[in-house]
């Protein structure tokens, strides 16, 4: 295939089994990741962003039922067995999540688990893998390194141990990094800290950069190109600027216009009405129907199809 | 409340094993209620002519079961028996339940002082080996059923004190607490509107659990012959009594109240399990 | 204009037991000496980061706790030694609403009991004038009247959070103080929950105390704010005079420091360096100094005091006490 994608995702479906019903969290998705690049997916909880970001990891439960092909590198990752998975991922695929203190072991110290990637995907051990972690430390920012890496998980701030993770999540390198609401749990000052040290790194080693986050101000700043997610399909996918400055679909255009913004005073928010669906009860038709302002007759009988305008991808009837 | 009871019988169907001790289970309180209607004989009525008569195994129709050293039928003690057992058990668990649930809640809801004296007592308790610590306690009060209801319970009493106190301390630090104070409520109100109501599913739990214990507490208890009077038709007692006569190949008199303890002991035990399990996965959803 | 509440000198330290003793104690300054007033129909925003005393402050305005020190004044009474009609008519005043719509609501209660416990708590009106009550008070809020006999898990967060209001609401009182109210919500569901908020301020004349992390919903919804950093006020300002203009160090950074959604600014840059420090060991003298970019040698010794810069816009800062003066 003649794509420079380095990740591509087609027509993935994940549906979870429950005992009474089935859930399709994630109804036919299709994205793309380039190297060095930045894609944002953006949607609210139970939109199915952060189980996409499972199912390329291979971290979904046994009772996801996943489709589709996930391509990386030529491979499918969706065919591969759990042995070479394995191999990928933490190596060429990593992971960080949004809160560090559930993804770090608490009965280890920092400079064990960082040790333990070492030895895992690049088959080296105990001492002589030190400096590097001492570097790695520091290449994310913390002071002190030969020292910090002897503390426990608890003994470090949010901010701290989220870059640990950013530590171990790029100790070898990876070719993708996803990010699952990274900065939702830090701090604003300690969250601008974190975007530019991701930033940094990605400039660095030249990573593609999955960003998942519910923060449309997080994704202006880092993403390239926008995935627009609800309840498990995609409404909008294009580049940034179009996003921000021209947004098609109406879920997008009415998520743009409730968030409060420093830079402009209005007196009251525009509002979308109604509430968050849950996935097993998803509404018929276009699934956002009962909360959009610009409803046609057929959008609550009929799913839109995903349709290209100027290049950018809506599935919306108004197109 | 409907749809979580739902869920509850919906997991806990899943589980067969539980499902078939629910039922056994079911026709043991059945049997405990009516069982001395059902019995053919005074349980208690010593027949010096009838002493070690086999039951149906040699085509007897008299005493299903046979009769004991004493002449005593066999089943009409066993049905006896399963009233006496339960009878025990419930009223430990609700001994444990009322004096648990009264200390888990003072002390984790006061805390301070009373919390620490409270708690290092139950420590000391915790301490003992339980089935000493019975002993000691209904050798002390004397024989009496009701007595051994009190040494049993008071095995328990310290553990449920525990989780209560658990519970508490996590509940009371919810914002609805904080709310219900800020607008003006009192610890009363308090305690029993919020604190109780939320902490009472894992002591549910732990009391279904209990029933086999206290019965076999119960049993150890008859069989030692502390506390429990021989000549009540316990099946802890009806075991011991029956023990000497094993090697002289009069097995029934033990046999048949050991098939009862175990079979209670076991039904309710896994009965308490598969509603454990079925109670978290309503908490997990 | 008289203020409503009234907030002196406010400390709050937890005792902490030290790690490597038994008898020794740290003392842990969540609230360290704040002090403004809440006046009658206003909007006060408190910002701050994580651990920097909002939540503690909400938990001695609402008199949970015995402070350490300092008072708060209603109706000229400090409320920490107001007897117990006072006290009452004050909780009866001075209602709540929680961050998290799930724990804030008793899962075992349904909505009846839920929105009309304060009523029954203060013995107001019978079971049935109660339950008219809050049929009343769930319109108002925007929910169904049929929910009446729901449980909480039943809803969505952003209904779950009407349900807390209206619990809030329904003994009339004058004022709210809402922690973090909307920061658990889905984007979409904050807004109508925003609104909300400015409906009811409206037509029920309410004051609120609205304490947020989140700059962007402080500043949509205030009329004025406090900034706080590791236990102390160092900043208060009008809304717009804050965001326009900000004098300490410590706001302008955090103004700086958030992402703006629209993708031609590029401006959100990590304008601080460094962790917030402990509060069990906060730095001496000023105890934004570790990490203020414009520290000078005074900062690390010696406590700035508030210092009125123009009408309400008061900072603490060296910077704008006398000597060095650079503005």
């Amino acid at each position: 295939m003649p794509d420079l994608s380095l990740l591509k995702v087609n027509n993935l479906k994940i549906e979870f089994a429950t005992d009474r019903s089935k859930i399709l969290a994630v109804d036919g998705i299709d994205i793309s990741l380039k190297r060095g690049k930045t894609l944002g997916l953006v949607g609210e909880s139970g939109c199915g962003k952060s189980v996409t970001a499972l199912a390329i990891m291979g971290l979904l439960p046994r009772h996801a039922s996943i489709s589709g092909e996930v391509f990386f590198k030529e491979r499918d990752l969706l065919k591969l067995k759990n042995k070479d998975m394995a191999k990928i991922r933490g190596n060429q695929i990593s992971m960080i999540f949004q809160e560090p203190m559930t993804s770090l072991n608490p009965v280890f110290n920092i400079e064990y688990q960082m040790a333990e990637v070492f030895k895992l995907h690049r088959g080296k051990s105990g001492k002589e893998v030190r400096p590097e972690i001492v570097d790695l430390l520091r290449t994310v920012g913390i002071p002190n390194p030969e020292r910090r890496m002897k503390d426990f998980p608890h003994q470090l701030s949010g901010g701290m141990r989220q870059r640990v993770m950013i530590a171990i999540a790029m100790a070898c390198e990876p070719d993708i990094l996803i990010a699952d609401e990274p900065t939702t749990a830090l701090d604003v000052t300690i969250q601008a800290q974190i975007l530019e040290l991701m930033n940094e790194l990605q400039r660095v080693h030249d990573t593609g950069l999955l960003m998942i986050t519910h923060d449309l101000g997080v994704i202006a700043q880092v993403a390239e190109k926008v995935v627009v997610m609800y309840a498990g399909h995609i409404m909008e996918y294009s580049g940034v600027k179009e996003i921000f400055s021209d947004p098609l679909h109406p879920y997008t255009r009415g998520l743009l216009k409730t968030i409060p913004r420093i830079s402009r005073k209005t007196k009251r928010l525009e509002e979308i009405k109604g509430t968050v669906p849950h996935m097993s009860n998803v509404p018929p038709g276009c699934r956002f129907h009962d909360r959009c302002s610009e409803r046609l007759a057929r959008c609550s009988k009929e799913t839109p199809p995903v349709s290209q305008v100027n290049g950018r991808t809506v599935r919306c009837w108004l197109y | 409340m409907n749809s979580e009871f739902k869920q509850v019988v919906r997991v806990y169907k899943r589980n067969k094993l539980a499902v078939v001790a629910f039922f056994i289970a079911l026709i043991l309180m059945i049997l405990a209620v009516i069982g001395p209607y059902l019995a053919p004989y005074d349980p208690v009525e010593i027949n010096l002519q009838l002493r070690f008569e086999p039951g149906f195994w040699e085509g007897s129709t008299d005493h299903f079961l046979g009769t004991d050293n004493l002449g005593r039928d066999i089943f009409s003690r066993i049905l006896y028996g399963t009233g006496i057992s339960l009878k025990v058990g419930y009223a430990v668990i609700a001994i444990t339940a009322v004096i648990g649930l009264f200390i888990g809640l003072v002390s984790g809801y006061f805390g301070g002082v009373v919390d620490i004296v409270i708690m290092r007592f139950i420590d000391i308790l915790l301490a003992f080996p339980p089935l000493l610590l019975a002993l000691v306690i209904a050798a002390t009060l004397g024989t009496g059923i009701e007595k051994a209801m009190l040494a049993i319970a008071i095995i328990y009493i310290p553990s449920l004190a525990r989780i209560v106190r658990g519970s508490v301390l996590t509940v009371k630090e919810m914002p609805y607490v904080e709310a219900s104070r800020a607008m003006g409520a009192g610890n009363i109100w308090i305690i029993l509107g919020h604190v109780l109501p939320n902490v009472l599913t894992p002591v549910i739990v732990y009391l279904t659990l209990l029933l086999g214990d206290a019965i076999l507490y119960t049993a150890a208890l008859g069989f030692l012959g502390v506390g429990i009077d021989p000549t009540t038709p316990e099946w802890g007692a009806m075991l011991s009594s029956g023990k000497d006569f094993l090697i002289l190949g009069k097995w029934w008199i033990t046999v048949f109240p050991g098939i009862m303890i175990f079979l209670a002991v076991l039904s309710f035990n896994l009965f308490g399990d598969g509603l454990r399990e079925a109670v978290d996965s309503k908490l997990r959803l | 204009m008289k203020p409503l509440i009234t907030v002196s000198n406010l400390k709050m330290h937890y005792p902490i037991k030290k790690v490597d003793s038994f008898t020794k104690y740290d003392l842990l300054k969540a609230v360290d000496g704040i002090s403004f007033d809440l006046f009658e129909g206003e909007t006060l925003g408190l910002v701050g980061e994580s651990g920097c005393g909002k939540s503690t402050t909400r938990k001695l305005l609402l008199n949970v706790e015995p402070p350490t020190g300092g008072e708060v004044f209603y109706n000229d009474e400090n409320i920490f030694t107001m007897d117990r009609s006072s006290l009452k008519d004050y909780r009866r005043n001075v209602q709540t609403v929680y961050q998290d719509p799930y724990s804030s609501l008793n899962p075992k209660w349904k909505v009846l009991k839920l929105v009309s416990e304060p009523l029954i708590v203060h013995k107001i009106g019978s079971r049935k004038s109660r339950e008219v009550k809050v049929r009343e008070l769930l319109s108002l809020v925007g929910l169904r009247e049929q929910y009446i006999d729901s449980f909480a898990h039943e809803f969505s967060g952003g209904q779950r959070q009407r349900i807390c209001i209206a619990r809030a609401l329904a003994l009339d009182p004058r004022v709210i103080i809402a922690d973090e109210p909307v920061s658990a919500l889905d984007v979409s569901i904050q807004a109508q929950v925003i609104n909300l908020f400015k409906d009811l301020k409206e037509r029920l004349n309410l004051t609120y105390l609205f304490i947020s992390h989140d700059l962007n919903v402080v500043k949509h919804i205030s009329d004025r704010v406090a900034v706080m950093y590791l236990g102390k006020i160092v900043e208060t300002a009008s809304c717009d005079d804050l965001f326009d203009n900000p004098k300490h160090p410590y706001t302008k950074a955090l103004i700086k420091s958030i992402p703006v959604a629209d993708p031609e600014e590029k401006t959100a840059v990590a304008a601080l360096k460094g962790e917030i420090p402990s509060p069990i060991d906060p730095p001496p003298g000023c105890a934004f100094h570790t990490r203020c970019p414009e520290a000078m040698d005074r900062c690390r010794e010696i406590i700035p005091e508030m210092f009125s810069i123009s009408g309400d816009h008061q900072v603490s800062c060296h910077l704008y006490t006398g000597g060095n003066k650079t503005v």
